[in-house]
């Protein structure tokens, strides 16, 4: 069995630019989806995978870790986030091809259940005002969740006093009180805060118990975090913006968080993040897998999910399902009464892209930006 | 003063293709040149220049920091080696403008010169890929070592270690012995000898055994003895070797490099300004390193664009040790640029004209389009059929 042709294809959801691989085969209807979205840089991934493409074609698509040293050094470059998120794409259909010669799920040909259910939690985004975080949770929890994310930070500068701050606990405040005592949030902070800063709003903010306080500072510094783990009591998540088991190792023999969030369609595919949660196992740390994009890397966290000793619970869009549903062609899984969802279906992942369906919505643009109130860049 | 447009322009050199990026501005005849390149990312890295683009364009592109920090910022996603390429050509850019809007060169802007003339080094066959790549024999090293010593060069770089795994054996160690042997008997003792070994290690313990066998012969110094990324090995390697140990050009951003000052991990940063995110990342990352002791001696395999950003750090940049070249790359190298170097006894010159002082000439570039890069890396196989390092 060999591969025969990678084809890209770039979507423009509602939320940002999702970007998909198709692994075409020799053998007769057997062809694979993966995806590669890394918003904003559609144009960058996409000629990753042309790149890659000759590293490929002819290869036997079976052998998933061939293929993926064979992306990974005979690159040469190891890759960032944009040369990572193709291999991921690629690496994450080959193991969609690999279920459907074997007419079995993806979780099973990494180890198969060891759980029933899988955990849900929904993330409500960016906002600044308490009674808008409210409003969203309160749709959330009435899906089912169990568990909502908030993001409630402002562009801010590296020093901030008493508003901004409170401004903070404001909104950690209201939705502690939305969600109440059986049920969970959680905070991201993507990256905003300095590290005095950071250290100066955990422990204003300790007694709404978050679930956990995700990139705190900056993502080019896992080693800011040190101080921060020393002193938070709020456990520290990370690893959105981290690619590779090579950028983990840091997080891992430092103990600079309690969380890892890999992405499945950045950091990998299926192949290192079986790897990366091997690891989170060994150190104790939690994988809870960063998954905001499309349907086909949230078909993969599932599988991933299921699979996985360290799993602790899975991002999942709550919203633009319907887009969603179109471009599959199917229903995505929804959150049901307990806050979860079920095992995924097969074989392979159980999903494929709607071609048509994408190609209708393949313009569009989408900046990340954020300015601080005196004009300097801030992080999105 | 407006950014209004970027375009990248694909030649292709065999084992590379380069990217020339044009930063275009709202004033009659003034944009700028930088270059992307990286080997067998082409069209990566310029689809990351269309996606950088909206961020860019109608910005003053003397603010060249503040683009630098929308393009980081903005994009989200800290950038890998294929973004930070695709930012460093139009960084590389924004300088050659503010040169040439000023009338000086961009060595002026950067804190003028700090030395008179630039040492360079080049590779067997001036670049060939077959001679730098291929070359295992004593016999034709000796030869392709004294053609460069002989047309004037003081300094020049092997890549002769053989594709290895976590061990090696007495065989290869003999080999290579006898390599570096034969070689520093072909030069004499006043050329500067360099040892790159590709990250061809995966275990520090094989890299200390190679560097055993070169120690006796002084090379200037040995990179990347294992790949990129384990600063403790690095350090490992640094306390054991007699051997001064360079690495960096797979290494983008001062947040990269810092681990490796940090500990005190290699004597000699290899920044590609290429790469790592243009003229004013390499100056944070050389005056990081000169804090710590230690020198930079750029990356540059590169096109001819590439070379002449590194000619203007270099003058200014006070760390600074040896710069690389390959200008025997293909050999029409110097028909599509034209550009201020002049090597004199192994040096170049101090340039003079505004800017970079580049000039594509774009016909000629369009006689070479984009086809995919010799992807020499697939000999890196072992008998067995394991995939190693190139």
């Amino acid at each position: 069995m060999k591969i025969t042709r990678l084809t890209a294809l770039t979507t423009y959801s509602p939320i940002s630019d999702w970007t998909y691989v198709k692994v075409e085969t020799d053998a007769p209807g057997i062809f694979g989806w993966g995806e590669c979205s890394l918003p904003s840089k559609p144009n960058g991934v996409e000629g990753a995978l042309r790149d890659l493409e000759k590293l490929l074609i002819g290869a036997d698509p079976l052998d998933t870790e061939w293929c993926w040293q064979r992306m990974y050094r005979h690159g040469y470059w190891r890759g960032g986030p944009i040369q990572t998120s193709a291999l991921s794409g690629i690496d994450i259909a080959l193991w969609d091809i690999k279920g459907k010669v074997l007419d079995l799920p993806v979780y099973k040909l990494i180890g198969g259940a060891v759980r029933k259910r899988i955990r849900l939690y929904a993330n409500l985004g960016l906002a600044d005002e308490p009674a808008e975080f409210r409003k969203r949770a309160r749709h959330a929890l009435g899906l089912g969740y169990k568990v909502v994310k908030i993001y409630p930070l402002p562009a801010v500068g590296p020093v901030e006093g008493r508003a901004v701050v409170d401004h903070i606990v404001a909104c950690c405040e209201a939705v502690r009180d939305e969600v109440g005592s059986d049920r969970d949030f959680a905070l991201d902070f993507h990256g905003r805060l300095s590290p005095g800063l950071a250290v100066v709003v955990e422990a204003a903010l300790r007694h709404t118990r978050p679930l956990w306080i995700e990139e705190p500072v900056a993502a080019e510094s896992p080693a800011q975090l040190a101080r921060l783990a020393e002193k938070f009591v709020i456990p520290i998540a990370v690893g959105e913006r981290l690619v590779t088991r090579w950028a983990f190792r840091e997080v891992f023999e430092r103990e600079l968080a309690a969380i890892v969030q890999p992405d499945v369609a950045n950091a990998g595919g299926i192949s290192e993040l079986v790897r990366i949660a091997a690891m989170a196992e060994m150190y104790g740390l939690a994988f809870a897998p960063h998954n905001p994009n499309g349907p086909v890397q949230s078909a993969a966290s599932l599988h991933l999910a299921a699979a996985l000793q360290s799993f602790a619970m899975l991002e999942h869009r709550h919203e633009h399902h319907a887009f969603m549903n179109g471009l599959i062609g199917a229903t995505v899984p929804t959150v049901e009464a307990d806050g979860c969802t079920g095992l995924p279906d097969g074989p392979g992942l159980g999903v494929a892209v709607d071609e048509n369906f994408a190609r209708q919505h393949a313009q569009g643009s989408w900046i990340p930006e954020s300015f601080r109130p005196d004009g300097s860049i801030g992080d999105w | 003063m407006k950014i209004i447009d970027i375009t990248a322009t694909v030649v292709n050199a065999e084992m590379r293709n380069w990217v020339f990026v044009k930063v275009e501005t709202d004033q009659p005849g003034l944009y700028g040149w930088g270059e992307a390149t990286l080997e067998w990312k082409t069209r990566a890295v310029v689809g990351a220049i269309e996606d950088l683009k909206p961020l860019v364009i109608g910005r003053d592109p003397r603010d060249i920091e503040q683009a630098m920090r929308a393009m980081t910022k903005h994009g989200f996603w800290r950038m890998g080696v294929i973004g930070r390429s695709a930012m460093s050509g139009i960084e590389q850019a924004l300088w050659d403008i503010s040169g040439k809007e000023l009338g000086v060169p961009v060595w002026r802007l950067l804190g003028g010169r700090t030395r008179d003339r630039v040492k360079v080094y080049t590779h067997l066959g001036l670049g060939d890929m077959r001679a730098v790549y291929e070359t295992f024999e004593p016999g034709p090293l000796a030869e392709r070592a004294c053609a460069l010593v002989e047309s004037g060069y003081g300094a020049l770089k092997v890549v002769f270690i053989p594709y290895t795994h976590y061990t090696t054996t007495p065989r290869a160690l003999r080999h290579v012995g006898r390599l570096m042997e034969s070689l520093r008997q072909a030069v004499g003792p006043d050329v500067d000898l360099m040892v790159d070994f590709h990250g061809r290690c995966a275990s520090t313990s094989a890299a200390l055994q190679f560097i055993e066998e070169l120690a006796p012969f002084d090379p200037l110094f040995v990179e990347e003895p294992i790949p990129p990324g384990d600063t403790e090995g690095m350090r490992e390697i640094v306390l054991k070797s007699r051997v001064p140990i360079a690495t960096g050009e797979r290494l983008v951003s001062r947040e990269e490099f810092w681990p490796l000052f940090e500990r005190r991990a290699l004597h000699i940063a290899q920044p590609d300004l290429c790469h790592c995110g243009g003229i004013g990342e390499g100056r944070k990352i050389a005056s990081a390193a000169e804090t710590v002791g230690v020198g930079i001696a750029p990356h540059n395999p590169l096109g001819p664009i590439a070379g002449v950003v590194a000619l203007h750090f270099d003058i200014a940049t006070p760390n600074f040790v040896i710069q690389e070249e390959m200008v025997g790359a293909v050999p029409w190298y110097g028909d599509v640029v034209q550009g201020p170097i002049r090597r004199v006894d192994g040096h170049w010159q101090l340039p003079s004209a505004p800017g970079l002082g580049v000039e594509v000439d774009e016909a000629v570039a369009a006689r070479h389009p984009f086809k995919p890069e010799v992807l020499h890396t697939l000999n890196a196989v072992l008998d067995d059929g394991t995939i190693v390092d190139w």
